[in-house]
C-alpha cells in the first residue's frame, strides 16, 4: 500500500515537470499576446506588466490602427485571419474524411486479408511519404497549373494525402492487427460478410486507434507549409501561411502572431474533445464488449 | 476458419487509396530525372550527365557533413523522443484526463510559428530562458547562435513538438491491451519494470515501430524548423541535407545538384523503412 | 452643359490642388493613354508583403475602375514570395504576371528568359504616357540598377528597363543620441571611430540597461555582406569582382574588412549575433540594449514608435562611416517586374505603370511607405517635415550620391553573396582566419561564375 501511494507520487511528479515544460511556451505565448511591442522585446524580460487587448482584435479584423503617433506611419493590413481559419477547417477536414475514409478501407484489407504482394503494397503507400516535399513540388505546382487545380480546396485536399494518407493507412493497420482473430472467426462463424464486420466490429474495437489517427492526420494537415504555400492561392490561404503575414518587412509582429496562436489553438481543443467523446461514444454503441 | 485467400476483394480496398497517391509519380521521377541532368534555372541548355551530379556531391566534403549532421539530427531526436513518449504514455494511461488534453498542445502550432516564437525565447541576449538560467545561476547559453549548442537546440524544440506525436499512439496502444494479463503477472510478484518489459512492450511494439518508422522519415526530412531558426548556420552546423538542398536548389537555382542531396535522402528513408517493416512484420507475426 | 459644367468644377479642384500643394498631379484621366484599351483583362499580381504592398491594396479598386482590369493578387512575406515566385517562373507555369523583384535576382530571372523587359512598353505611346509617367523622376542611381544589357559582370544601368523601382531601402547607422550625449561622444564619421566608441560604450550602464556597443546582422545568409560589411569593403577601396569578373574579395583589403567586421561584433557585439537576423538585432536595439546599428533606414518607423520602441525620440541617424576611399553606401530596391509567361503584358505593364506613378507613390508615402524611389514624393513638404522632426538623416544626399547597387550584375550574384555569408560566419566564430575563409569563397565563387565565362 506504502509502495503504491509513493509510486503515485512519483508520477505525479513527472508528470507535471513534462507539464511544464510542454505549457511553458504557452504561458509566455500567452504573454506576449496582451503585451504591447516595447514589452515583448523589453529586457529584462517582463512577466509583470499592463496588459492590452489589442493584438486580440487587430488579428480579428476587428479594429484597424490608422495613423500612430508619429504621424506617417500606418499599421500593415490586418491578417485574413478569420478566412484564413475557414480555409483551414475546410482543408483539414476534407483531408481527413478523405484520408480516413479511403485509407480504412486499405488498412482493412493490408490487416485481415492474406494476398499476394500485399506487403510490397503497404511499402508502396508508406514510401509515398518519403519524397521531401523539395523534390516534388515544381512538377507538382506545373501540373496543377494546367489541370486547374491550382488555388482550389479540392487540389490542396489532395495535395495534403500525401501527408496524411500514408500515416493512416499504417496506424489503422496497426490498429486492424489489435483486434483479437478470434472476435473475427466468431463473427464470421455468425455469417456476417466482411463489410458488416468492418462496420460493426474491428472499427468499433479500434476505435483507440481511429481517434488517434484522426487528430494526428488533422493535425499534420492543419501545420503543412510547404504544400499550400505552393500549390495554394490568396484564396485558399490557411492558417500556416497566414501566420507568417506577421513577419512583415520591417518588423515581427510578435504581439498578434502570439495571439493569432492562441486563438487557432482553441477552437482545435473543442474540436478534438468533440471528436474523443463522439468516436468514442457512437462507436461503442453496438459494439462487443470486451 | 482461416484468413481468406486471395481474391479480388482486398485489391479493390486498396484501390481508391492508391489512385490518390499515384498521381505523385510523375513528380518524383521528373525529381529524379533533374539530379540526372546538369539544369541550372538560368542556364538554358539542359544535359544529361548521368551519375556526374551524384559524383560530384559525394567528392565534396560539405556533404559528407551534412549527411552526419542529418543522422546526429535523427539520431538525437529519436532517441530523446521515443523513449519520453512511452514514458509519458505509461503515466497517462494511469492519470487523470486532464493531462490527456494538455497532451497535443504543441501539435497545434504550425512549426514555422513555434520556430519564431523559440527563436524569440532562445535569443542568447535578450530572450527569457536565458535569463531565467541565470536567476538559478545555471549561467547563460548561446542556443542556436554557438556551434556547440545550435544543433542541440533544434531538437530540443522537435522533441517538444513531436513528443505528444509519440505519446499519443502509444496511449492508444496501451489502453488496448488487456487489463486481466496485467494482474495475473502482478500477482505472480512482477515488478512493474518486469511487467512493461515483458507484457507491455511486446504488446506496443508494432505500433512502437511504426511510430519510430514515421519519425525518422519526418526527421530526415525536416526542414521548416531548421531553416526558420538558423538557417543551416552558424557556420554549416545545422546544414542538413534537406537545407542543403534547399540552398541548391532555391539560392543557387542548381536543381540538378540540389536535387541529388534530396534523392539521397529519399534513398536513406527507403533503406531504413524497407528494413524497419521487416521487423514489423517478424513482430506481428511472432505475436500471434 | 452638364457636363461641362462638372468638367469646370473638376477643373477648379485641381487648379486649388496645384495651388495648395508644391506637386500637383494631373489627375489619371488626364494621362495622354486610354486607359480603359484593356477592358475585361484580369491580371494577377505577386506581392512581397511590406510598407508599399500595404499601402497599395487598398488602392487597387480606384485602379479596377480606372481600366476596367481586374486584379488578383497575393501577397506573401519575403523569404516565402521568393521561393513560390521561384517554383512560378521556373515551371512556366505564369500564374503571376507582375511580380516584386529587385535588381540582383532580376539578373537571374532574365537570364533564365523569365522576365519581360520593359523597353517596348515604356516606348509605346499607346500603352504609356512617358511625359506624365516622368521616369527622370526616379533617383538616377535607383534607376540605374534596374537596367542592364544582360552581360556578364558589365552593362548595368544601359539597355533594358528589366524593373521599375517602387520602394528603396537604404543602409544607415543609427545610433543612440542620449548615450552619446552622456558619455560625450560625437558621432562616429569613420569606421575606425565607430569601432573604438563601440568597444568603449560596452558592457556600460545607461538609462539602467547595460549595454553592447554595436549590434548588425551575423546570420548565415547573404544579408551581413549585403547591409553592413560591403560598405565598410567599398568604402575602404575594395571590391569584390574586378572588371573581368574575377574575385578579388580575399586581398588584403577584403581580409582586413572581415577581420574589422567579426572583430567588432566579438568585441562589442551581443551573444549570439552569430544567429541574429534583421529582426533580432532590431528588437535588440529598440529595447535599448545596443548603442550602434547599422541597418535598412526604414527601420525608423519601429524606432520612432513609442508602442514598438523603447527609444523613442532618442535615436539618430547617420550615413555609414567614411573609409579610406570615402563614402559608400549599399543600397536594395523593391520594384515591379513582368513575367515573361504572363499572357496579358499590356495590361500588366498599365497596372505596373499606375502603381509606380507619381500619384500612387505619394498617396502610398502617407500610408507609411517611408521609402521613396521618387524625387518629387521625396520633396513632398509633409514627408520633408516628419522627416525633419524625426532628426532623420538626408536621405535625399544618401539617395543621390551613395546608395547604389554594388553588385556587379551577374546571373547567381545571390548565390555568391550567400557564400559570403557563410565565410564571415567562420571569421566571427573564429573557426577559421579570414585569409582562409576567403581564400576558400573564392575558390567556390569562381566555380559558379565558370559558365559564363567564355
Amino acid at each position: 500500500m506504502k509502495k503504491r501511494l509513493t509510486q503515485r507520487v512519483r508520477n505525479a511528479f513527472f508528470l507535471t515537470l513534462y507539464t511544464l515544460f510542454i505549457l511553458f511556451p504557452f504561458y509566455w505565448t500567452f504573454l506576449m499576446s496582451i503585451k504591447i511591442p516595447t514589452d515583448v522585446i523589453a529586457y529584462p524580460p517582463k512577466f509583470i506588466f499592463k496588459p492590452t487587448i489589442q493584438n486580440y482584435l487587430w488579428t480579428l479584423g476587428l479594429k484597424i490602427q490608422e495613423q500612430v503617433t508619429t504621424g506617417i506611419r500606418g499599421q500593415p493590413l490586418p491578417p485574413e485571419f478569420v478566412r484564413a481559419f475557414l480555409n483551414s477547417v475546410i482543408i483539414c477536414g476534407g483531408t481527413v474524411a478523405l484520408s480516413v475514409g479511403v485509407g480504412a478501407l486499405a488498412a482493412y484489407a493490408l490487416a485481415k486479408f492474406k494476398f499476394r504482394a500485399k506487403e510490397n503494397i503497404a511499402f508502396t503507400f508508406l514510401s509515398f511519404r518519403f519524397a521531401p516535399p523539395l523534390a516534388i513540388i515544381i512538377p507538382l505546382y506545373f501540373v496543377y497549373v494546367r489541370i486547374g487545380l491550382y488555388n482550389s480546396y479540392l487540389g490542396l485536399i489532395l495535395g495534403y494525402q500525401l501527408i496524411t494518407l500514408p500515416l493512416t493507412v499504417w496506424l489503422m493497420r496497426v490498429a486492424f492487427e489489435e483486434v483479437p482473430e478470434e472476435i473475427d472467426e466468431a463473427a464470421t462463424i455468425d455469417g456476417c460478410n466482411w463489410w458488416t464486420k468492418f462496420l460493426k466490429i474491428d472499427l468499433p474495437l479500434s476505435r483507440g486507434g481511429l481517434v488517434a489517427v484522426v487528430i494526428l492526420s488533422f493535425l499534420f494537415a492543419w501545420n503543412e507549409f510547404t504544400f499550400p504555400l505552393i500549390i495554394g492561392g490568396s484564396t485558399t490561404k490557411p492558417i500556416p501561411i497566414a501566420m507568417l503575414d506577421f513577419v512583415t518587412y520591417s518588423q515581427v509582429l510578435y504581439g498578434p502572431m502570439a495571439a493569432a496562436i492562441l486563438l487557432a489553438i482553441i477552437p482545435n481543443i473543442i474540436g478534438i474533445s468533440f471528436v474523443l467523446r463522439f468516436l468514442v461514444k457512437g462507436l461503442t454503441f453496438g459494439a462487443i464488449k470486451e | 476458419m482461416k484468413k481468406r485467400k486471395s481474391s479480388l476483394l482486398p485489391y479493390l480496398l486498396c484501390f481508391p487509396a492508391f489512385v490518390i497517391l499515384i498521381g505523385i509519380l510523375y513528380p518524383f521521377g521528373l525529381g529524379i530525372w533533374y539530379s540526372l541532368t546538369d539544369y541550372v534555372f538560368y542556364l538554358p541548355k539542359v544535359t544529361f550527365v548521368g551519375m556526374g551530379n551524384y559524383i560530384k556531391n559525394f567528392q565534396s566534403f560539405d556533404f559528407w557533413f551534412s549527411l552526419k549532421t542529418t543522422f546526429l539530427y535523427v539520431l538525437m531526436a529519436l532517441a530523446m523522443q521515443v523513449p519520453l513518449g512511452i514514458g509519458i504514455a505509461l503515466l497517462l494511461n494511469q492519470s487523470p484526463r486532464v493531462f490527456r488534453f494538455l497532451l497535443p498542445l504543441p501539435l497545434m502550432i504550425p512549426l514555422v510559428t513555434s520556430a519564431l516564437m523559440w527563436k524569440l525565447m532562445m535569443n542568447p541576449d535578450i530572450g527569457v530562458l536565458n535569463y531565467l538560467l541565470g536567476m538559478v545561476g545555471l549561467g547563460e547559453m548561446g542556443w542556436l547562435a554557438m556551434p556547440g549548442t545550435a544543433l542541440i537546440s533544434i531538437i530540443f524544440i522537435d522533441v517538444w513538438t513531436f513528443t505528444p506525436f509519440v505519446a499519443l499512439i502509444m496511449l492508444a496502444s496501451l489502453q488496448n491491451i488487456p487489463k486481466t494479463q496485467i494482474e495475473a503477472a502482478r500477482i505472480d510478484g512482477a515488478n512493474d519494470w518486469e511487467i512493461f518489459l515483458n507484457i507491455t512492450l511486446p504488446l506496443i511494439s508494432p505500433a512502437l515501430i511504426i511510430v519510430f518508422l514515421f519519425r525518422a522519415i519526418d526527421s530526415f526530412n525536416q526542414f521548416p524548423l531548421i531553416y526558420a531558426t538558423t538557417q543551416g548556420g552558424p557556420g554549416n552546423t545545422t546544414m542538413t541535407l534537406h537545407v542543403r538542398g534547399w540552398y541548391e536548389v532555391i539560392v543557387s537555382s542548381k536543381i540538378g545538384m540540389g536535387m541529388t542531396n534530396l534523392i539521397v535522402l529519399w534513398g536513406f528513408c527507403f533503406l531504413l523503412s524497407s528494413y524497419i517493416l521487416k521487423l514489423w512484420s517478424k513482430t506481428v507475426e511472432a505475436r500471434k | 452643359m452638364k457636363r461641362s459644367k462638372v468638367t469646370v468644377a473638376i477643373g477648379l479642384v485641381l487648379l486649388i490642388t496645384f495651388v495648395a500643394s508644391s506637386f500637383a498631379f494631373a489627375g489619371f484621366e488626364d494621362w495622354n493613354i486610354d486607359w480603359r484599351q484593356l477592358e475585361g483583362k484580369s491580371i494577377e499580381v505577386g506581392l512581397v508583403r511590406h510598407p508599399m504592398t500595404d499601402s497599395i491594396l487598398p488602392l487597387v479598386p480606384e485602379f479596377e475602375k480606372l481600366t476596367g482590369i481586374s486584379v488578383g493578387f497575393e501577397v506573401l512575406s519575403e523569404v516565402q514570395f521568393r521561393e513560390k515566385l521561384l517554383v512560378d517562373l521556373a515551371s512556366h507555369a505564369g500564374i503571376y504576371d507582375v511580380y516584386n523583384t529587385g535588381p540582383r535576382y532580376s539578373w537571374k530571372y532574365y537570364s533564365a528568359g523569365w522576365l519581360q523587359p520593359l523597353n517596348s512598353y515604356l516606348n509605346d505611346p499607346k500603352l504609356t504616357d512617358l511625359a506624365a509617367y516622368d521616369l527622370d523622376d526616379f533617383f538616377p542611381l535607383m534607376l540605374a540598377s534596374a537596367r542592364w544589357t544582360g552581360e556578364f559582370g558589365k552593362g548595368m544601368g544601359e539597355g533594358y528597363q528589366l524593373h521599375v523601382p517602387c520602394q528603396e531601402e537604404a543602409y544607415c547607422l543609427f545610433y543612440r543620441k542620449d548615450i552619446l550625449a552622456e558619455a560625450g561622444m560625437t558621432v562616429p564619421v569613420t569606421w575606425d571611430e565607430l569601432y573604438n566608441d563601440a568597444v568603449k560604450l560596452t558592457d556600460q550602464t545607461f538609462a539602467g540597461q547595460k549595454i553592447k556597443g554595436f549590434v548588425a546582422r551575423g546570420i548565415r545568409n547573404e544579408g551581413p555582406v549585403l547591409v553592413w560589411i560591403g560598405q565598410k569593403l567599398y568604402s575602404d577601396g575594395g571590391r569584390w569582382f574586378d572588371e573581368n569578373m574575377n574575385f578579388v574579395g580575399n586581398n588584403p583589403v577584403g581580409v582586413e574588412t572581415f577581420e574589422w567586421a567579426a572583430k567588432i561584433l566579438q568585441d562589442a557585439g551581443p551573444r549570439g549575433v552569430s544567429n541574429f537576423d534583421w529582426y533580432d538585432c532590431m528588437n535588440g536595439f529598440a529595447s535599448g540594449r545596443y548603442a550602434f546599428f547599422i541597418d535598412a533606414d526604414h527601420m525608423n518607423v519601429v524606432f520612432e514608435d513609442p508602442t514598438t520602441s523603447a527609444v523613442a525620440g532618442k535615436v539618430g541617424y547617420a550615413l555609414c562611416p567614411a573609409g579610406k576611399a570615402g563614402r559608400k553606401s549599399g543600397a536594395w530596391y523593391w520594384s515591379m517586374a513582368m513575367s515573361n509567361y504572363s499572357d496579358s503584358k499590356e495590361a500588366a505593364w498599365l497596372f505596373m505603370q499606375w502603381a509606380t506613378s507619381k500619384e500612387i507613390m505619394l498617396k502610398s508615402i502617407l500610408k507609411g511607405n517611408t521609402d521613396p524611389v521618387r524625387k518629387s514624393v521625396n520633396y513632398d513638404p509633409g514627408i520633408v517635415k516628419t522627416f525633419k522632426d524625426w532628426g532623420y538623416y538626408d536621405m535625399n544626399e544618401e539617395l543621390t550620391s551613395y546608395a547604389r547597387t554594388m553588385w556587379p550584375p551577374a546571373p547567381n550574384m545571390v548565390e555568391s553573396m550567400f557564400r559570403l555569408g557563410r565565410a564571415f560566419q567562420e571569421v566571427l566564430l573564429k573557426q577559421r582566419t579570414a585569409q582562409a575563409a576567403l581564400d576558400d569563397a573564392k575558390w567556390d565563387i569562381e566555380d559558379m561564375m565558370a559558365p559564363f565565362r567564355k
